[in-house]
């Protein structure tokens, strides 16, 4: 127990750091998005640290549900904060900053499966990643549960997971924004490019299909 | 009405048991409603709202779009209507379903990575600062431009001078030949007695086009006295 809790600590640790840059850090972390931007414009090498860790992790799980590549979406988001950082100059600072971030992530996804639907190889190396993923031993899994419950649970996600990626490139976009990052209509809107009806009528649909996928696993 | 309604077949029952062979079918069927196993008994009841209306304006409704009147016809369309219930529920939990599934977690490398790619982006920018000063743009841009007025001139410019030589008429070809034949001068000198003395006369007066060098001419003096006798070797 105990040496769990040093684990955790540790871990706290190597995330935040220590002594004067984890006061830094900690100061930045009260910050608003705008102003971390603009801490970073006025030379605080630690500023833009701080908005990676903000974003990485969130829109990672944006562009992996969007493209459903685990390894491709790192590199997707690497670019994203690559482009993020080359332009940051140019960022209108009256309009939100996650909204700006996620378009650029959002146009890389886009262009991803857009290459993707025309080089055939990049198309069997996903299909051979899921086929591995199928194939892993359960050693992740928690040893309590019966078989049949494991069963359960991993035919259950890939069956969520499966239905994301039936949708529609352009429906699973505002999907995924809605239900997994929370973005209101009016965001999803700037960062689609689409206007407020469409926004509503992709996600009514895309609601809509998901549904009729996953109703049979939901009690 | 070409209403979407939902034909329960089975029921939900236990999920284990419905592995493969799913419990609800949901299709579009014509003048039926959605909790009437297909009978049409209850369509458009509930207020006067019918599943197909329910279904596009869920979505509003669910996100807290919908204004007031619209709200309450959905609530009273669901109070009397089972499928449509059954669907409001798969739309609000299946999401929850998803964002119950682990993230995907970053790489170990991906900060490292990440900030490596970041230190080049800032040493191209120290190196087009140093690269581009501006000045040798700016001369090869003045240039350009130099170079294009003077391409352009005789257009931009059509008060340019203009040199009109007058036409040489001549009565007849010339007849001589290409090659000047030998006629026995020396070599540097022209005769003015040639065949072409009519082309040529007066071009070449008083010129001294070739001239023995008095080297050549004290090295014939020496190789006669030599054979004279004259010099030692």
């Amino acid at each position: 127990m105990a040496r769990a809790r040093l684990k955790e600590k540790k871990k706290e640790e190597k995330q935040i750091g220590s002594g004067e840059a984890r006061e830094h850090r900690l100061q930045l972390g009260e910050l608003s998005d705008s102003e971390v931007v603009q801490a970073s414009l006025d030379g605080d090498p630690r500023a833009f640290d701080d908005l990676v860790r903000r974003y990485d992790q969130r829109l990672l799980n944006f562009v992996y549900r969007t493209i459903g590549d685990r390894e491709r979406g790192q590199d997707l988001v690497q670019e994203t904060f690559v482009r993020v950082y080359r332009h940051l100059h140019r960022f209108d600072q009256s309009k939100k900053f996650s909204t700006w971030i996620y378009t650029i992530a959002s146009n890389l996804a886009k262009n991803e499966l857009r290459n993707r639907s025309r080089n055939p190889l990049v198309l069997f190396q996903t299909l051979k990643k899921n086929w591995d993923a199928d194939h892993r031993p359960l050693e992740w899994e928690d040893t309590q549960y019966k078989p049949d419950d494991l069963f359960r649970k991993r035919h259950l996600r890939s069956k969520v997971e499966q239905a994301v990626e039936q949708l529609p490139e352009h429906h699973r976009i505002v999907f995924v924004l809605r239900e997994m990052e929370g973005k209101t209509y009016e965001e999803i809107a700037d960062i689609t490019g689409c206007n407020l009806g469409t926004v509503k009528s992709r996600l009514n649909r895309a609601r809509n299909n998901f549904a009729h996928i996953i109703a049979p696993l939901i009690d | 009405m070409g209403a979407l309604c939902f034909q329960v077949e089975r029921g939900w029952g236990n999920w284990s048991s419905e592995v493969g062979n799913p419990p609800v079918n949901w299709q579009y069927h014509s003048n039926t409603h959605p909790g009437s196993n297909g009978s049409g008994s209850n369509s458009m009841s509930p207020a006067s709202m019918n599943c197909s209306d329910l279904v596009v304006q869920l979505t509003d409704y669910l996100d807290g779009n919908a204004p007031e009147a619209e709200s309450t016809a959905i609530e009273r369309h669901l109070e009397g209507c089972p499928s449509c219930v059954r669907y409001k529920n798969v739309v609000e939990h299946g999401p929850e379903l998803l964002r119950s599934l682990p993230a995907p977690e970053l790489r170990e490398d991906f900060r490292p990575r990440l900030k490596h790619r970041l230190y080049h982006v800032d040493d191209e920018r120290v190196l087009s600062a140093h690269s581009s000063s501006g000045t040798p743009a700016m001369t090869v841009v003045g240039i350009a431009i130099l170079l294009t007025a003077v391409a352009w001139s005789p257009t931009v410019f059509p008060g340019a001078p203009m040199v009109e030589l007058p036409a040489i008429v001549v009565d007849r070809a010339p007849d001589r030949s290409p090659v000047r034949p030998a006629n026995g001068t020396p070599p540097g000198t022209f005769s003015s007695k040639s065949d072409d003395a009519d082309l040529d006369e007066g071009l070449w007066a008083n010129t001294l086009l070739y001239d023995y060098s008095p080297l050549s001419r004290r090295y014939d003096q020496r190789a006669r006295g030599r054979q004279a006798g004259l010099f030692d070797r």
